[in-house]
């Protein structure tokens, strides 16, 4: 892989009510995948069907994906870090290869989100799934930034290791932030090409300058 | 796209208005990105906890 310097983890700050507070985005490990299968649906929601519907499919994402990762630790393919995903590209340049990310905060006592992302066989990267804690998507916690922060996040993750492209599928709840975010018609894929990629990537280091 | 990867420094309401701005797009985020319905996934595998007992697992180890 073309360079040896690890940007993850990375701090950068996101708004906890109308404060600037600091999180750190890093790989996830085991432990930290089976955290969040802990999770709960704040019972306060009870009487709030829309962020309910929000808090549980946050948690319902994030079964999954630790499904997903026990599929894929149990082949041996799954990385707890950019220089062990960087060795298995090296070892195999067209394997498929997966790895989870959480978002950690002092503050915070579980991690505040995870995305699971996988390499693909071409060096692209794929977003299955991008979630946040029920209690911040439920919004008991005022928390802003958490899920544009983690796809900066991939984003620079993949600049790091030059891919091409950044896809995935959107749906019918996340095609709009999608088309906010990079401002055009979004249908039920979404693809950042390099360009892209680098600005997000830029945009999360010139913001880790200010954590 | 600008490359450029300064960062001026900012007073507080400054930081605050530039991030408000910046994660403009999380007001219209749900909490998930992602399908639930993708083709190789199935529902999460729960099972069955009697309070006090031990799991099918756990009765079949010891069982015989």
């Amino acid at each position: 892989m073309p360079r040896t310097h690890s940007p993850i983890p990375i701090r950068f700050p996101v708004l906890r009510g109308n404060e600037p507070a600091v999180v750190t985005l890093d790989f996830a490990g085991h432990e930290d995948v089976i955290a969040t299968t802990h999770w709960q649906v704040p019972r306060s929601l009870k009487r709030d069907a829309a962020t309910r519907t929000r808090a549980a499919d946050a948690r319902e994402f994030a079964l999954f994906a630790a499904k997903r990762w026990r599929h894929y630790r149990d082949s041996g393919i799954a990385a707890r870090s950019l220089p062990e995903l960087r060795r298995m590209i090296s070892s195999d340049p067209q394997g498929e290869y997966c790895f989870h990310l959480k978002l950690t905060a002092p503050w915070f006592p579980h991690s505040l989100g995870g995305a699971m992302v996988r390499r693909t066989w071409c060096h692209h990267l794929i977003v299955d799934f991008l979630f946040v804690h029920p209690r911040i998507c439920g919004k008991i916690e005022p928390v802003k930034g958490t899920g544009v922060g983690i796809l900066h996040g991939i984003c620079l993750i993949a600049r790091t290791l030059r891919c091409k492209r950044v896809w995935g599928e959107a749906t019918r709840d996340s095609a709009s932030f999608y088309e906010r975010q990079l401002g055009r018609a979004i249908e039920d894929s979404f693809t950042l090409d390099v360009s892209e990629i680098a600005f997000f990537a830029d945009q999360i280091e010139k913001e880790s300058r200010r954590a | 796209m600008s490359k450029n990867t300064s960062a001026p420094k900012m007073t507080k309401a400054e930081l605050v208005a530039h991030l408000n701005k910046l994660f403009a797009a999380e007001e219209y985020f749900t909490g998930v990105l992602g399908n639930r319905h993708h083709f190789t996934l199935a529902k999460p595998s729960r099972r069955k906890r009697v309070p006090g007992g031990r799991t099918a697992r756990q009765r079949a180890k010891t069982s015989g």
